[in-house]
C-alpha cells in the first residue's frame, strides 16, 4: 500500500517538474483605456443603457488580422477597460444608437483617456415633475441628422437607477410608426405615470427609437425624483 | 506488489509494441466502411435515417439545452407557457441557447450525394434517394440560415490534404444566397421525389413544397421587417420581399391544388377532432412527421407535460395564451372574470367560465376542472369563507373537510401547475399516469409539417401580397374545421392571419418563437414582461368559484440581438474568415 502512495507522489512530482516559473508566462496586461462617448453637437455625454447600449472595439495594430477586442460601455456614455496590453490600437465605438463613428488610433500605455464624438440618431430633452401618487413627464425629441423613421417613444419609471427600455416598473408607450417624423419633432409629449407610492424615490427616463438595424434606443438623462 | 506492477508495465509495453505491426490495420468488423455503404440497400436506408435524424426539429422531446436542471420547452420563450414552480426561466436566451452549427450533418449529406450516383442501383431508386437527401440538406441550411443569417455554403465534401487549409476555411455567404440555395434545392428535390413517401417518415415531393413555403416565408419576413447588416451577411434586401412572398405563395398553392392532403376532420365533436389530429396516426393532414418506435426511440412529452402531481406540468399555458383563443362567435377571447363593476363573477360550475370558447382551446389546453382520464383537473388556489382567504401549500390541509388547494395545484406538489392551466395538445388520453407509456415514453409521432400549416403559410403570403380573398379562403378553411365563425373578406387583416397562426399552431415545435422573431415583434412582445396565472378560489358559503389573476414568474426580455444567434466562437477560431453577428 505504501508503495502505491510513494509511486503516486513520484508521478505527481514528475508531472510538475516541467513547470518553471518564468519562461512560460507573459506579463499580465498593465495598460488601460477609459473615456466617454459624447454628442458631437451638444457636447453632452451619450445617454445609453447597460447592458446592450454600445461597445468599444479595440483592434491591436501589432498583429495582422488581429481579433477585435470588444467591451460594453456604460449607461452614462463612459467606458473603461483596465486590462489591456500596451500597444497601438485602432479604437472605435460601435453598435450604439448613433451614426457610424470615426476610428481613432490610440497608443495605449498606462491608463489613457479617449473621447469620441458621435451623432446620436435622436436627442431627447426631458423634465419630470412629482405629483400626488404620480409623475408627469414632458419631453421633446430632436435630431441633427436624418436617419431612419422614428418608431416609438416612451416614458419609463423604475425604483432602480439602472432604468432602461427593458428595466422599468411602469411605462407609457407611444407607437409612432404611423406619425410623420416632422410632426413628432414638433410635438412636446406629456405623459402621466400613475400608481406610484408617496415618499419613495423613483428614477424617470425617456426612451425613443428609430427603425435602426440593431433596434437601439436613445435616452434622456435619468431624472431622480422623490414623491411627496 | 512491486513485482505485479512490473509485470503489468511489461505487458503494457508489449501491447503498445504490438500495434506497430500492420496486423491490426484491418477494418473493424462491426462498422460498415464508407465505400461499402453505397452497395447495400439496407446500409443506404440506415444512412438516410441518420441524415433525417440530424434535422434539428424542435419536437416534443426538444428541450432548450441550457445548463440547469430544468426542462425548458420552446413555448416558455414566448409566454405561451411557463414552467412549474421553482423552474421559471429568468431569461429568454443570450444568443447561444438555440445553437445548431450542423456542418457535420451537412458533410454527411454531401458525402451521400457524391457517392450515390455511382452506386449500382436502378436510376429511379437513386433519383428518389438523391431527392430525399437534397431535401434534407436544404432543411439543414434552412435551420442554419434562420438562426445565424448567412453561413458558409458548402456543397462538396471537404478534405484536408496537409496544405489546403486556406481553401477549407470558407467565409460566410450572404443570407440571400443561402435562402436562394434552399429554394432552388427544394425545387430540384421535388422533381426527383415521388408524390408519396416510399416509407413512413420519409419525405416526398409535397414535403419539399411545404418546406419551401415555410422557408420562403422566413426569407420574405426578413426582407420585409428586418434590416440588412454586415454587407448582407445578415438581412435580406427589402426590395425582394414580394419575390419571396410570391415564392411562398406558389409553393403552398401547389400542395393545395394537388389535393393530396386535407384537413383532419374525422370526428363530429370539434374539440375531440382537433385533439385527435395530433394523435391519429392515419392522418390525411400529415405531410412530414417524426415517428418513434418503443422502446428504442420514444417521445416523453406525456411524462413531462401531463397533470401529474409528482413530476409533470412542465408546460403550463398562461392566461394570455388561453385568452388568445376566440369565442365560437368570433368575439375576443377575454375570459369573463369580473362583472361591469369589477367584482368577481361567481361560477357554480367552474368549467362554465370557458363555455363558448373556440373548440381548439379545450383541445390545446386543460383548463381548471376540465375532464381528463384520471378525473377532473382539480385546480384550486384556496377557499374563501366569511371574507377570509384560506390558502396553503399542502394538499393534505383541510378546511371543514375540504382540501384547501386542488389535487393539481395551485401550489402543493412540485409538478403542479403555476398558471392554472396544463397543456393538452399532443397528450394522449388513452394512457393513464401510471402507464409505462407515460413514465417510459411511447411512440406517438410528432407532426413537423401538416396541411394546416400550409394553409396558414398560404394565407400569410397572400395577405402580404394583397390577395385578400385567397387569404380569407385559407383562414376560413382553418376556422371552419376548428368550428368558429368564418371571417368576411373585409375582416381578414395581417394581424388576423397571424393571430390564427398563433392559436392553431400553439405549442407546436417552437413555431411561435420563430414567427415572432422573423416578424421582428419579439422584442416588443417580450420586453420586461411578466405573464399571468388564473387562480380559482372556492367560495365556501355560496358554493361557487371565483377567479383571480396574478402575474407570476420573472419579467422576461427579448433583446434585439437575439434576432440572430451568436456564431460559436470556437468555429471562428477554426475559421477566422467567419464574421461574428452584430452585438456579440
Amino acid at each position: 500500500m505504501h508503495y502505491r502512495n510513494v509511486l503516486l507522489a513520484i508521478s505527481v512530482l514528475a508531472a510538475f517538474a516541467s513547470c518553471t516559473k518564468n519562461t512560460d508566462n507573459y506579463n499580465p496586461p498593465d495598460a488601460g483605456i477609459h473615456g466617454a462617448v459624447v454628442d458631437a453637437i451638444t457636447g453632452d455625454s451619450l445617454q445609453s443603457e447597460q447592458p446592450n447600449g454600445f461597445r468599444i472595439r479595440l483592434i491591436d495594430e501589432g498583429y495582422q488580422d488581429a481579433t477585435p477586442i470588444d467591451f460594453w460601455g456604460m449607461a452614462d456614455g463612459s467606458f473603461e477597460n483596465s486590462k489591456v496590453f500596451s500597444g497601438t490600437y485602432k479604437v472605435v465605438p460601435i453598435e450604439g444608437a448613433f451614426f457610424p463613428a470615426d476610428t481613432q488610433e490610440v497608443a495605449i500605455k498606462g491608463m489613457v483617456e479617449v473621447q469620441f464624438k458621435v451623432t446620436p440618431f435622436l436627442t431627447i430633452t426631458a423634465s419630470a415633475a412629482a405629483e400626488e401618487g404620480q409623475i408627469v413627464t414632458k419631453y421633446r425629441i430632436s435630431r441633427d441628422s436624418v436617419g431612419d423613421k422614428i418608431t416609438v417613444c416612451k416614458s419609463l419609471v423604475s425604483t432602480h437607477p439602472t432604468i432602461s427600455n427593458s428595466i422599468f416598473d411602469k411605462a407609457v408607450t407611444h407607437d409612432l410608426t404611423g406619425t410623420d417624423d416632422n410632426e413628432i419633432l414638433a410635438t412636446e409629449f406629456t405623459d402621466t405615470l400613475p400608481g406610484l407610492e408617496g415618499g419613495k424615490t423613483y428614477y424617470v427616463r425617456i426612451a425613443a427609437a428609430t427603425n435602426n438595424a440593431l433596434n437601439k434606443y436613445n435616452y434622456s438623462r435619468i431624472i431622480k425624483i422623490t414623491l411627496p | 506488489m512491486m513485482k505485479k506492477l512490473f509485470s503489468y508495465t511489461a505487458l503494457l509495453m508489449l501491447l503498445l509494441a504490438c500495434s506497430c505491426s500492420s496486423v491490426l490495420d484491418i477494418a473493424p468488423q462491426n462498422i460498415i466502411q464508407g465505400k461499402d455503404v453505397f452497395s447495400n440497400e439496407s446500409a443506404i436506408k440506415a444512412y438516410l435515417a441518420t441524415l433525417y435524424n440530424k434535422i434539428p426539429i424542435q419536437d416534443n422531446n426538444y428541450q432548450i439545452p441550457i445548463n440547469a436542471p430544468n426542462i425548458n420547452y420552446m413555448s416558455q420563450l414566448t409566454g405561451e407557457s411557463l414552467n412549474n414552480a421553482y423552474r421559471w426561466m429568468n431569461s429568454v436566451g443570450d444568443g447561444t441557447w438555440l445553437q445548431w452549427w450542423g456542418y457535420d450533418a451537412v458533410r454527411d449529406a454531401n458525402e451521400f450525394l457524391e457517392n450515390i450516383s455511382t452506386a449500382e442501383f436502378p436510376d429511379d431508386q437513386k433519383k428518389e434517394w438523391e431527392g430525399q437527401v437534397l431535401f434534407i440538406r436544404a432543411y439543414y441550411y434552412f435551420e442554419l440560415v434562420k438562426r445565424y443569417g448567412g453561413v458558409p455554403l458548402i456543397t462538396k465534401v471537404q478534405n484536408f490534404n496537409g496544405s489546403n487549409l486556406d481553401s477549407l476555411q470558407v467565409p460566410r455567404n450572404t443570407e440571400k444566397e443561402i435562402y436562394d440555395f434552399v429554394a432552388s434545392e427544394l425545387d430540384k428535390a421535388a422533381q426527383l421525389m415521388g408524390e408519396t413517401s416510399a416509407e413512413r417518415g420519409e419525405a416526398n415531393r409535397y414535403a419539399a413544397y411545404a418546406l419551401k413555403a415555410r422557408a420562403m416565408l422566413y426569407a420574405a419576413a426578413e426582407a420585409e421587417y428586418g434590416h440588412v447588416a454586415l454587407n448582407g451577411l445578415v438581412g435580406m434586401p427589402a426590395s425582394e420581399a414580394d419575390h419571396y412572398w410570391q415564392a411562398a405563395y406558389d409553393a403552398a398553392k401547389k400542395i393545395i391544388d394537388d389535393k393530396k392532403y386535407s384537413l383532419y376532420a374525422k370526428q363530429d365533436d370539434k374539440a375531440e377532432n382537433f385533439a385527435d389530429l395530433f394523435l391519429d396516426q392515419d392522418n390525411p393532414e400529415t405531410i412530414f412527421a417524426e415517428y418513434y418506435s418503443y422502446p428504442d426511440r420514444v417521445q416523453s412529452y406525456d411524462n413531462r407535460a401531463r397533470p401529474k402531481p409528482e413530476n409533470g406540468g412542465h408546460v403550463c399555458p398562461t392566461l394570455e395564451m388561453a385568452e388568445a383563443f376566440e369565442y365560437t362567435d368570433g368575439s375576443d377571447g377575454k375570459l369573463k372574470l369580473t362583472d361591469s363593476q369589477g367584482n368577481p363573477i361567481e361560477y357554480k360550475d367552474p368549467a362554465a367560465l370557458f363555455a363558448g370558447k373556440d373548440p381548439r382551446f379545450a383541445a390545446t389546453i386543460l383548463y381548471p376542472f376540465s375532464s381528463w382520464p384520471t378525473g377532473d383537473v382539480e385546480v384550486r388556489a384556496g377557499i374563501i369563507d366569511n371574507g377570509q382567504t384560506i390558502t396553503t401549500n399542502d394538499y393534505n390541509q383541510l378546511y371543514q373537510g375540504m382540501h384547501i388547494i386542488g389535487d393539481h395545484g395551485i401550489g402543493g406538489n412540485l409538478g403542479n401547475t403555476t398558471t392554472g392551466f396544463y397543456v393538452r395538445k399532443y397528450l394522449d388520453p388513452a394512457y393513464t399516469e401510471t402507464d409505462a407509456a407515460v413514465s417510459r415514453g411511447n411512440d406517438n409521432p410528432y407532426i413537423d409539417m401538416r396541411y394546416g400549416e400550409v394553409l396558414l403559410n398560404y394565407a400569410e403570403a397572400a395577405i402580404e401580397l394583397g390577395k385578400v380573398s385567397d387569404a380569407a379562403w385559407a383562414v376560413n378553411e382553418i376556422r371552419g374545421r376548428a368550428g368558429i365563425k368564418l371571417l368576411g373578406d373585409g375582416e381578414v387583416t395581417r394581424d388576423r392571419v397571424r393571430h390564427e397562426r398563433q392559436v392553431e399552431m400553439a405549442f407546436e415545435g417552437g413555431r411561435r418563437y420563430w414567427d415572432t422573431r422573423r416578424w421582428r415583434l419579439a422584442d416588443k412582445l417580450i420586453n420586461n414582461t411578466k405573464f399571468t396565472a388564473l387562480y380559482p378560489y372556492y367560495n365556501f358559503k355560496d358554493k361557487a368559484y371565483i377567479f383571480k389573476t396574478l402575474k407570476v414568474g420573472y419579467a422576461l426580455t427579448f433583446y434585439p440581438k437575439l434576432y440572430y444567434e451568436r456564431i460559436p466562437p470556437a468555429e471562428i477560431s477554426k475559421d477566422p474568415k467567419l464574421i461574428q453577428n452584430p452585438n456579440y
